[in-house]
């Protein structure tokens, strides 16, 4: 599934609301998302989920080949939790 | 920022009454979720894509007791973030 077919989803289900209309929605909620994480907020949506940005630190790793030790930089992941609700109805 | 907050935002940004806003996010994320439940892979360009994984059966540990126990198989939704989200600062 795409952003497209999520936001002819929206139409279909909501016969007030254009296509573009629906289109330009989509697109916003998940940019707004993303600038909320790049801010490092948390987001989260009942009964979806939850997004947050979690640092991690510089470390040691290996470089494979000569075996010397070379620095990991540290970086930025995005972690998403899925809600209870969403996990159950995956698994039934 | 929680369901509300993101409500208003894209209300205020679209200039589209809350309550318009609020059945359009909630479409939204509800088709993202019947399509995972239907096991298909949820793209979405710019910000990431969500799939369903298999976990195995394993044998855990009730940690209280130290008893064996049989943990069953299971999928579990998983997010993936797009290059934008993985490069800040």
């Amino acid at each position: 599934m795409t952003k497209v077919e999520i936001a002819n989803e929206v139409c279909r289900r909501h016969g007030n609301i254009t296509k573009s209309e629906a289109q330009l929605a989509v697109d916003k909620i998940f940019n707004i998302i993303k600038e909320e994480l790049i801010n490092e907020n948390e987001v989260e949506i009942r009964s979806f989920g939850s997004f947050k940005i979690h640092r991690r630190a510089t470390r040691k790793g290996r470089n494979l080949k000569t075996g010397e030790i070379v620095p990991i930089p540290p970086r930025t992941v995005t972690t998403f939790r899925p809600c209870q609700s969403l996990k159950q109805r995956i698994n039934f | 920022m929680v369901k509300g907050e993101l409500i208003s935002k894209i209300a205020k940004e679209l200039d589209l009454p809350k309550r318009e806003v609020a059945l359009i996010l909630d479409t939204v994320f509800k088709s993202i979720t019947e399509s995972l439940v239907r096991g298909e892979k949820v793209e979405l360009r710019g910000f990431g894509s969500f799939r369903i994984k298999q976990r195995n059966a394993r044998l855990g540990r009730n940690p209280k007791t130290g008893i064996q126990v049989q943990v069953p198989p299971k999928k579990v939704p998983y997010f993936k973030p797009g290059k934008y989200l993985k490069i800040i600062k």
